[in-house]
């Protein structure tokens, strides 16, 4: 096991596919807390983010034929678990496209002062910038955090929700106007209360 | 230029960073000297691109949650219960084969293998085989990704 937490990704998948399913462990291992939480931060319920990790776990070993030798696993795995994510939402929410949201142009964030500047700063922290992604789509938290908390590439996140490069940036641009408003939204009703 | 209000040359500024950002739309050496000295001696501009970086930075430093332990040792025992699947293109390609000599054999039979008509029946072969290929890969990545 020692020796296998050190090698590769694709030299562990061969091992897999060759009939040492024990090597799956170390992939399961290496990707397990980003998995979890990528799916986590769709569904938001640490039990139902906990099977789907499970779920995604299972139907990556069953599709290992199909991974394309010397492709990165990291953008395939995530590819699978938000699907699986996606598909629990939708089967619980109403959904809503990602391109969907090309047509959600944001409106202009509220002019700021010396005096809402302080509790701008004072806001900007961990907990609101929580609630914040909290308030957006599942679809939209996703793809902001893949980008700004993942640091997936755009190419990676093209690859994750099968979009073009193109595509993926444009959906960007209005997400992050999105968290820009929504975090000066917040500010204004904070300062207004 | 200095201002605490926001004007439409800020918007538009601020607009074409997060386009350079995103390595959207086309901006030459001057257009993007322009912009960097606007945000430098613009206020309200330093202020939004402050903001912005701190959203960014606060997002990177999100907490993350650790993994239940009971997900690696119920995918494993799953995995050991779990015959390995037989892969769907085997049996599909069995099949297809199958069908496409018998295809083959019918139409060579009827139409012989020489002259147009035989090439046309070569060519409807091929087409059916290449739909029908292409059903069982939808197929088969349906109940890959849809379980």
């Amino acid at each position: 096991m020692q020796g296998l937490l050190k090698r590769e990704d694709n030299e562990i998948i061969a091992l897999v596919i060759q009939g040492n399913h024990r090597a799956y462990e170390v992939i399961v291992l290496r990707y397990q807390k980003l998995v979890f939480n990528i799916i986590y931060q769709i569904v938001k319920q640490q039990d139902s983010a906990a099977d789907l990790t499970q779920d995604t776990f299972l139907k990556a070993f069953q599709a290992l034929n199909t991974f394309r030798q010397g492709a990165a696993l990291r953008p395939w795995l995530l590819r699978i678990a938000s699907n699986t994510a996606l598909n629990h939402v939708r089967s619980t929410k109403p959904y809503q496209s990602l391109e969907q949201l090309l047509e959600d142009l944001p409106g202009q964030e509220p002019a700021s002062n010396d005096d809402v500047e302080k509790k701008v700063e004072s806001k900007m922290n961990e907990e609101r910038l929580m609630e914040v992604l909290e308030t957006l789509q599942p679809q939209h938290r996703h793809l902001f955090l893949l980008r700004y908390q993942h640091d997936l590439s755009y190419e990676d996140i093209g690859s994750v929700l099968d979009l073009p490069v193109t595509t993926i940036k444009s959906l960007l641009f209005r997400v992050r106007s999105k968290v820009r408003l929504l975090m000066a939204r917040e500010i204004f009703e904070l300062t207004n209360q | 230029m200095k201002s605490d209000k926001p004007n439409s040359s800020c918007d538009e500024i601020q607009n074409q960073f997060d386009l350079c950002e995103l390595g959207l739309g086309q901006f030459d050496l001057s257009a993007r000297k322009q912009m960097e000295s606007h945000i430098e001696s613009c206020d309200q501009c330093k202020k939004w691109l402050s903001d912005w970086e701190l959203i960014k930075l606060e997002t990177q430093q999100l907490p993350q949650l650790e993994a239940p332990s009971s997900i690696l040792a119920n995918v494993m025992s799953k995995i050991e219960t779990t015959p390995k699947p037989v892969p769907t293109f085997a049996v599909s390609d069995l099949l297809l084969t199958v069908a496409g000599l018998a295809l083959l054999i019918f139409s060579s039979r009827h139409y012989g293998a020489d002259g147009i008509e035989g090439s046309m029946a070569w060519c409807l072969c091929f087409l059916i085989l290449f739909a029908v290929s292409q059903i069982f890969k939808v197929k088969g990545q349906e109940t890959d990704y849809a379980k």
